[in-house]
């Protein structure tokens, strides 16, 4: 079952840069004739509408989605704790190394981004406007979020953080809603100003870190930062506020999330999908990758604030999700409130803690993108996201209504689905060290029930109205790219060993390093 | 329970409030600060030499005048 390393080795660089090579060859086969078969009488596409660029990036993507389930099947999980399948080769006169591998943190997120590329590319069928860039876009945004979860150097990561920013950006801008160019810039003015802090701290890991100076995140990781000093104004303490800023903004933390409701209800469905299933996870890696790792003294000075933060956020954002009328916008406050758990874990510094945090990411991955991918189904029907407009629309799409429904379930953390699993061990790692802000956050599970029961509840049950009376449910391509993500919530809700017992391992050597530092 | 509704419901729809119009405001209006910042500064690119020259000696003035004063209180 294990892979030989060579060929792990190689598989995984397929899954890096085969979606990147895919990009080009959907951009170079272009068009393509318009289609009849795109046009039923049920969901009418645009006119001139075709579906080659479509069916050469569903390949790719689906091509990358197979290569990744095998590396993620053929991963060895009793050494989940050690980067397998590296490749290392020399690059940069500074100590900074083309290094790719993945372990036990960052494969589960490796193969979360090759699932949920897939689902996005599969749903964008309907896309009618200049669909080679689109899903070439889609298909760079794939192997810049791989590396950004692979890349064993710092200044490598560097690079795939910002290189992600660019097709996400034209995404919003390009195909967005009305407000496409105010959120697009939104969106990269604010990962862009934190990244500068992040970019600064990283200089500051490296220059003050073991000669010969190397980005590699490893022999980083085995240097002692706090043999500067420790407290929150040390070398080690200022080096991961400057990280934190830089991840805090793409988590995202309050008070930096502003740029997040406006990103998500503009963008069009399959960005919304990848910005709040994939993208926010780079920032929670980020945390528990660089922050926790390399600093752990100055996690441990600073576990005050994360706490605080952690819980200020899953409240804020449950609260703030409440009160929202737009689907879509109650989906984006609900993962501000469901990424305060993750904050949570992380600032538990316990090992299950971190474990929980990276349960608690795949999860989110999977259910924010199933419930951004139903609402897009909706809105393709009804035109409309409004609550108060809709009504007993399960009457016209049972199958819709009851997708929607499982993803809305595993948000508020049924017991069987992947939130559950995941909210869970997290409030397991980080009850015994902060009782009473763990129960703050479990409270909000509440209030997250409460949205998603009281608003799909009304746009789904009750008197159907006159208006809706024609819709039609899901066709098959639909049905396709949202039960892979339904099934796969499934799965890990019921067997979470699938990704459980290795990010176990993958978090243990960060759990180690934080052994001995008191509390 | 009508009233912890009410209570919940409020706080929310408050906080919403808080997060569009404060929030988000006070972030866009450290932006603005910026850029009215810009077009106040750009009201001294003149182009007029005399003005260039003027703000040269003026800003050796205080230099030279700080250079004078500094001596004199550190005595």
């Amino acid at each position: 079952m294990i892979l030989e390393p060579n060929v792990g080795q190689i598989v995984l660089q397929l899954v890096l840069w085969l979606p990147a090579i895919g990009a080009a060859v959907v951009a170079l086969a272009g068009n393509g004739r318009a289609e009849a078969s795109t046009v039923d009488h049920d969901h009418p596409a645009a006119e001139g509408a075709s579906l080659r660029a479509w069916r050469i990036a569903t390949f790719f993507a689906a091509i990358t989605f197979i290569l990744a389930a095998w590396l993620l099947i053929g991963f060895d999980r009793s050494n989940a704790n050690q980067y397998q399948f590296e490749t290392r080769i020399g690059w940069l006169p500074f100590g900074s190394d083309y290094r790719i591998a993945v372990d036990g943190l960052s494969m589960p997120l490796l193969a979360l981004n090759a699932l949920l590329t897939l689902s996005a590319v599969a749903g964008s069928w309907r896309i009618a406007m200049r669909q080679p860039l689109y899903f070439s876009l889609f298909l760079i945004l794939e192997s810049a979020v791989s590396g950004v979860f692979t890349a064993g150097d710092l200044f490598l990561f560097f690079l795939f953080w910002e290189l992600e920013l660019i097709p996400m950006f034209l995404v919003i801008g390009i195909w967005g809603g009305a407000r496409r160019e105010y959120a697009a810039f939104k969106f990269i003015l604010y990962t862009v100003a934190g990244s500068a802090f992040m970019l600064v701290g990283i200089f500051l890991v490296a220059y003050y870190g073991p000669r010969p100076l190397t980005f590699g995140i490893a022999e980083l990781a085995r240097f002692n930062f706090a043999q500067y000093g420790t407290g929150i104004a040390s070398l080690g303490g200022i080096a991961f506020i400057l990280l934190f800023i830089g991840f805090a903004v793409k988590v995202p933390v309050f008070p930096f999330h502003t740029w997040l409701p406006d990103a998500h209800v503009e963008a069009p469905t399959a960005g919304s999908v990848m910005l709040a299933g994939v993208l926010l996870k780079m920032g929670g890696y980020g945390l528990l990758r660089l922050c926790v790792t390399l600093l752990p003294q100055a996690a441990h000075d600073w576990q005050w604030l994360l706490i605080i933060l952690a819980v200020v956020n899953s409240i804020y954002g449950a609260f703030v999700a409440l009160a929202q009328t737009d689907l879509k916008k109650m989906i984006a406050n609900s993962s501000i409130s469901h990424m305060g758990y993750v904050l949570l874990g992380v600032a538990a510094l316990t090992q299950i803690g971190f474990q929980g945090a990276l349960l608690v990411m795949v999860a989110h991955g999977l259910y924010s993108g199933l419930l951004f991918s139903m609402v897009g189904l909706v809105y393709d029907r009804t035109h409309t996201r409004e609550v108060g407009a809709m009504s007993g629309l399960a009457a016209r799409m049972p199958f819709i209504a009851s997708v929607f429904m499982i993803a809305g379930l595993a948000s508020l953390g049924l017991p069987g689905l992947a939130g559950f699993v995941a909210e869970f061990t997290t409030f397991i790692g980080s009850y015994g060290v902060f009782p009473l802000a763990t129960i703050l956050c479990v409270s909000t599970i509440a209030i997250t029930a409460g949205y998603i029961l009281w608003r799909l509840g009304s746009v789904f049950f009750g008197p159907l109205l006159d208006e809706w009376g024609t819709l039609g449910d899901a066709i098959w391509r639909e049905r396709v790219s949202v039960g892979l993500l339904a099934a796969a919530t499934l799965l890990i809700g019921v067997v979470p060993s699938v990704v459980a017992d290795m990010s176990a391992g993958g978090v243990a050597p960060i759990a180690a390093r934080l052994v001995g530092l008191g509390s | 329970m009508w009233l912890i509704d009410k209570l919940v419901i409020g706080v929310s729809y408050a906080l919403a409030v808080f997060d569009r119009q404060g929030l988000d405001r006070l972030v866009n209006g450290i932006a603005d600060l910026f850029a009215s910042g810009g077009s106040v500064l750009r009201t001294t690119q003149t182009g007029r030499v005399q003005n260039y020259g003027l703000a040269l000696f003026g800003g050796m003035a205080v230099i030279a005048l700080v250079l004078v004063i500094v001596p004199l209180v550190r005595q």
